[in-house]
């Protein structure tokens, strides 16, 4: 997939990533609300964040990779994705704590809005 | 009383097997992107499989031949043993991705690694197909699978614009952020999975199991012709359910947890249950077919014994080459390979093989020899050529579109 895809440029690499880890962040939030006291059961949330999270370090690898690195373009982008990991990584231990999620879904909307800006 | 309920058995069975792991992740992938503007390819691949499984159905209950054994007599040993390569091969992706959706299933139940799934559910699949009856099997997996019901139920739960829905079916265009590449390669993924080989070597090979006759093709058109149909309603709410819920969210669904969300936003914890015992049905059910094709197509290429219908020890290599497939099957997995990445290239190389199998049939079941007086009518042969086209337009489109698109990213 990534040899298939890497004919593209790097601004348009980077445009994939972020719509990729947005994709990540928003499932992620949707799951987390549903799970909060809207009947998608516990299990099935850790597996949606699990998914997520594995979708947003895909995304931070392919920019991380990207050539020529250390443009300012590439740094906005891995701080937003950065952000996602932090909250989807907050919204695994709530769910293994078995406690509130508002804080995590909190931190991924902000997640989501940076992502988006 | 028992014809009848014979019948809706048989209809029902029909519509619950319809639906495995690439027709949901495929329907789900392309309403979270592409809305339902790719309906009408689930229209034009339940069309097809109506007609490829009802001729392949029918050459198996009147000739009393199964498809590999045919395509070895018409096409030669060495073009036969290419097309059992290449189907093996396309089946041994389909397995893999059944198993893997097994395990993610299980996930969203336990929340355990779906890695450790994979083994357990492959070793479950080899008991059944050892111990179970061939009929117990196909209709315990097809009723259990009616659960995907709940995705219409969903659909209308969800209370959709519903002229928004029909003006993207009626009126398809390519979304925005989309390239039309990415659409044509996704609607031929669309169209691989509605017409995956392994249903025809099932279905054939079934009508021998059951011991069909030329008096069961009326149930055999029954179960082709309306349960192939209303399965395909299935996929179409599947996209619906996306497109409603994930599409304006931005959320391209790349892994079966997300496939969830839109049900239970829509019915809750019950939709919740109703829909992973409708996948774990769908998969297992279609694990249990693969397998037993992969057993079907070789047993019958080199004339071995082969069927459920005798004991393993009657067919002692059909149940060897399951075993292998099973083996390799959780071996592929224990790569830690993404089921749900075998299973988008697995609907796309199925369109790629398609001819393969397609065309042998397609002759056949116009060959009097084989056939007598019940070789294709006029309109079968009008649709059957019509297809034809099709199915090769889609074969040589698939493998450029994917170097293209990059597998549709």
């Amino acid at each position: 997939m990534i040899a298939l895809g890497g004919c593209s440029s790097p601004s348009n690499q980077i445009d994939d990533a972020l719509d990729q880890a947005h994709s990540a962040v928003a499932s992620a939030a949707s799951a987390a609300e549903l799970a909060d006291g809207n009947g998608l059961p516990v299990s099935s949330a850790r597996a949606s964040a699990s998914d997520a999270l594995a979708e947003l370090q895909d995304a931070e690898s392919a920019v991380s990779e990207l050539v020529p690195p250390d443009t300012d373009e590439q740094r906005e982008a891995l701080a937003a994705i950065r952000t996602g990991i932090d909250a989807l990584l907050t919204l695994q231990q709530a769910l293994a704590a078995g406690g509130d999620l508002g804080s995590a879904r909190e931190q991924l909307a902000a997640a989501d809005e940076e992502l988006r800006s | 009383m028992k014809r009848i309920f014979a019948v809706a058995l048989g209809v029902l069975t029909a519509i619950g097997g319809f639906v495995d792991i690439g027709d949901l992740v495929t329907n789900a992938v392309v309403g979270s992107r592409f809305g339902l503007s790719l309906a009408w390819v689930v229209i034009v691949g339940v069309v097809g499989i109506c007609l490829f499984a009802n001729m392949s159905g029918r050459v198996g209950a009147v000739s009393g031949r199964a498809t590999f054994e045919i395509i070895r007599e018409r096409l030669g040993p060495r073009v036969g043993l290419a097309n059992l390569g290449a189907s093996f091969f396309i089946n041994l992706m389909t397995l893999t991705a059944e198993i893997g959706g097994i395990a993610l299933a299980l996930q969203l139940i336990t929340g355990v690694d779906p890695a450790l799934f994979g083994p357990l559910a492959a070793f479950a699949v080899w008991v059944i197909v050892w111990r179970a009856k061939f009929s117990q099997l196909e209709n315990a997996v097809g009723i259990l699978g009616l659960s995907l019901i709940v995705f219409v139920v969903a659909v209308f739960l969800l209370g959709p614009d519903w002229g928004d829905l029909a003006r993207q079916a009626v009126m398809p265009t390519v979304p925005a952020s989309e390239q039309p590449a990415t659409y044509w390669y996704y609607a031929i993924a669309l169209f691989g999975a509605a017409m995956t080989p392994y249903e025809v070597f099932f279905f054939s090979s079934g009508a021998i199991e059951e011991g069909w006759k030329r008096k069961d093709l009326g149930q055999e058109r029954l179960n082709v012709f309306v349960g192939f149909p209303l399965g395909g309603v299935l996929s179409i709410a599947i996209a619906a359910s996306a497109a409603i819920v994930l599409l304006p969210q931005a959320i391209a669904v790349t892994s079966l947890s997300q496939v969830v969300l839109p049900v239970v936003q829509a019915g809750g914890t019950i939709a919740f249950c109703f829909l992973v015992v409708g996948m774990l049905a769908a998969f297992f059910g279609a694990a249990l077919e693969t397998t037993l094709s992969s057993g079907y197509t070789i047993a019958q290429y080199f004339g071995w014994s082969w069927g459920k219908f005798r004991r393993p020890a009657q067919a002692a290599r059909f149940h060897v080459v399951m075993i292998v497939g099973l083996v390799l099957a959780v071996g592929i997995l224990a790569t830690g390979v993404d089921p749900i990445l075998i299973t988008e290239y697995s609907v796309v190389f199925s369109a790629v093989a398609l001819p393969l199998t397609y065309l042998p049939i397609l002759i056949v079941a116009n060959d009097p020899d084989y056939m007598g007086a019940d070789v294709n009518g006029r309109l079968a042969n009008a649709l059957g050529l019509v297809y034809l086209v099709i199915i090769l337009v889609a074969s040589l489109a698939a493998i450029p579109l994917m170097i293209i698109t990059g597998a549709g990213a």
